[in-house]
């Protein structure tokens, strides 16, 4: 019998234990902590000796990529697209996009920038997917009406966010959530979005002025645009 | 924007919100068909080639240092599978029911289990590298002075001086296990701070889904069995890394149909050789004769070839081979996925009927509630978005359904 339960906060499945993170910034390294991937001081296989493995086909380098970075990714998306989205389907399209294209990575010690690269443009293709979808649908975005069923304020509070986000495009949309929520530098953000510095910025401009007026609109928003509830 | 102290709070309040409510994801089941996919996938280029052929100079320049190094008394572990010399890096999968031995020049012997795939990824002066993918592998090590064994099993890593141990890894089910019958061992991976040390008679285990390690019951003495020098060799193995040598392990293309089932390459992940393999042993005679569990990875194996008639074919074989079980439910939700809305309604519900409280419950319902908003069903979107909710309020389609609810009322 399992005797031991550890504690989930501190580790998950599928986290990385190995020092592989290196070169970090302290942002993404303030991410992995939130994300609970715990280092260790074993250093067996840092991130270029791991594509390396990969570009050399080594057999069980594509798991060691998905444990490495399955949360980070994970969480990335998750953020990226809110609460409603279908995660497994799109954790699973990154890594094996991922692994059929690891041969064009050019910076192996880029690796996980590169995978948050391809994660931000699989969210971008669901976003873009979604809105096409919503001109289908039959009820229109604009009648919803407040119908309480989360107990949890803060859940409620995230969905009157992304309910914003919903109407923003998605490159804006995307611009806006790596900086203002995700908390990248702009060239972080920029990079991983896979634009360039100058683009990033007017997109995120745009989206931070977008998401004001729209904001105003709801009543559970516009009260943090003066003080902020108490 | 305004950069008022409220909207900072506002944006980290939803930062801390997703952080900490971020829902879980079926890692084991996401980590599978990723490796499936990419094991079903994998084209050798032009450059893999260009890369293979490098190795193989490398290999040779390696092999020449090697006899340069033995020629100065200081000999290389080898080892043998079959009674035949073996090579580091080849990849070996072993069938259902047939583990596969290997002996090494030091004295130590390892047991690859049945339905495992494992490779000895280096050798050395003082042991070797053994390197798990799935499946189990016992060991029997003999201790010198130096000893340098280590095993990996997925995440995990075991490293050992002289020991007789059992080390076990499924990653469908994210479960490892090591039994330790002689000596000890130290492990590290997931869900473990820093290392573990496991001694003579302990058996520790890891669950990734449970999120739960530690210690089991005292473990039975494993065996490792030495055969007789003039015991029959057990057949030989199969390799299948591209590297590997014609000989002495042959390279599973090049073993008979009859040797590897449709379902072990389903099971394996091996997607288009399972769905060759099955066109040739017969589609009507696996749909009348197969398990269900081997429909259902048939099935997946066609989908990632993107064979959709087969995957079909299969699945709906498994709900005739298996009325009223759990696989049966399971391919209702797998043919809903592979179906258009009108279709895929009729699918979800029936998951949902056979197995409302299945593994797969909460991802039916949320399918259902797409399929109905996909078909412009104003009534089955709201009745399907009612039930979303009150079974999962913190789901992934939860915000889908509570706009569904919300709208339906408006429009009332």
């Amino acid at each position: 019998m399992v005797s031991r339960i550890l504690d989930q906060s501190r580790s998950q499945p599928g986290t990385s234990y190995q020092m592989a993170n290196r070169g970090l910034s302290k942002s993404a390294a303030a991410q992995s902590q939130r994300e609970g991937v715990v280092h260790s001081e074993l250093s067996l296989e840092t991130d270029a000796d791991l594509v390396e493995a990969l570009q050399r086909g080594n057999g069980g380098a594509a798991g060691r990529l998905y444990d490495r970075y399955v949360a980070s990714v994970h969480g990335m998306i998750y953020r990226l697209l809110g609460r409603e989205a279908d995660l497994e389907d799109l954790v699973q399209d990154v890594f094996v996009q991922a692994l059929f294209s690891i041969r064009k990575l050019r910076e192996p010690a880029a690796l996980k920038s590169w995978l948050l690269g391809i994660a931000t443009s699989k969210a971008r293709s669901y976003i873009r997917r979604r809105w096409r979808q919503r001109w289908l649908c039959f009820l229109p975005q604009e009648e919803l009406h407040e119908f309480a069923v989360d107990s949890d304020p803060q859940l409620e509070l995230v969905d009157e966010v992304y309910g914003v986000l919903d109407q923003l495009p998605a490159e804006e949309r995307i611009a806006f959530v790596l900086r203002r929520i995700e908390g990248l530098s702009l060239h972080e953000a920029a990079q991983t979005s896979g634009m360039s510095l100058s683009t990033f910025k007017r997109r995120l401009a745009r989206a931070e002025s977008r998401f004001e007026a729209r904001a105003r609109l709801r009543p559970e928003l516009v009260k943090w645009f003066d003080r902020g509830p108490s | 924007m305004s950069d008022s102290p409220g909207v900072k709070r506002l944006l980290e309040t939803t930062h801390r919100a997703l952080v900490f409510r971020t829902p879980a994801l079926d890692h084991a089941g996401v980590r599978r068909r990723v490796l499936e996919a990419y094991a079903a996938g994998r084209k050798p280029s032009r450059r893999a080639r260009t890369h293979r052929l490098a190795l193989l100079a490398l290999s040779l320049l390696t092999v020449a240092a090697g006899i340069v190094f033995l020629l100065r008394g200081h000999a290389s572990t080898t080892f043998e599978i079959a009674g035949q010399r073996g090579q580091a890096g080849s990849w070996l999968e072993t069938p259902p029911l047939e583990p596969l031995r290997l002996s090494f020049s030091e004295g130590s012997r390892l047991s690859l289990g049945a339905s495992s795939r494992g490779r000895v990824g280096r050798v050395s002066p003082d042991g070797a590298r053994i390197e798990l993918e799935w499946g189990s592998v016992e060991a029997d090590i003999v201790h010198r002075s130096g000893t340098d064994w280590s095993f990996a099993a997925g995440p995990f890593e075991v490293a050992v001086l002289g020991t007789q141990l059992h080390v076990s890894w499924q990653p469908e089910a994210g479960q490892f296990e090591l039994r330790v019958a002689r000596g000890a061992v130290r492990v590290r991976g997931p869900l473990i701070q820093d290392s573990q040390d496991v001694q003579s008679g302990q058996l520790y285990r890891v669950d990734l889904r449970r999120k739960m390690a530690g210690f089991g019951q005292a473990a039975r003495a494993t065996d490792i069995e030495r055969p007789p020098a003039e015991a029959p060799a057990p057949p030989a193995p199969r390799a299948s890394a591209p590297s590997a040598p014609p000989h002495p392990v042959s390279r599973v293309a090049s073993t008979g149909p009859a040797r590897v089932s449709w379902a072990a390459l389903a099971r394996a992940g091996k997607a288009r050789a399972a769905v060759a393999a099955a066109e040739r042993a017969g589609l009507d005679e696996i749909d009348a004769s197969a398990s269900a569990e081997s429909l259902l990875d048939l099935a997946r194996a066609a989908r990632l070839i993107g064979r959709t008639d087969l995957e079909r074919s299969a699945l709906l074989a498994c709900r005739k081979r298996a009325p009223g079980q759990p696989a049966a439910a399971q391919a209702s939700y797998l043919l809903g996925r592979a179906s258009p809305p009108s279709e895929a309604v009729t699918w979800f519900e029936t998951y949902l009927r056979e197995q409302p409280s299945g593994l797969l419950a909460r991802e039916a319902s949320g399918r259902l509630l797409e399929s109905y908003l996909a078909l412009g069903d104003r009534s089955g979107a709201l009745r399907a978005a009612a039930h979303y909710l009150a079974a999962y309020a913190e789901g992934p389609h939860a915000a889908m359904a509570r706009r569904t609810l919300r709208s339906g009322k408006g429009n009332e």
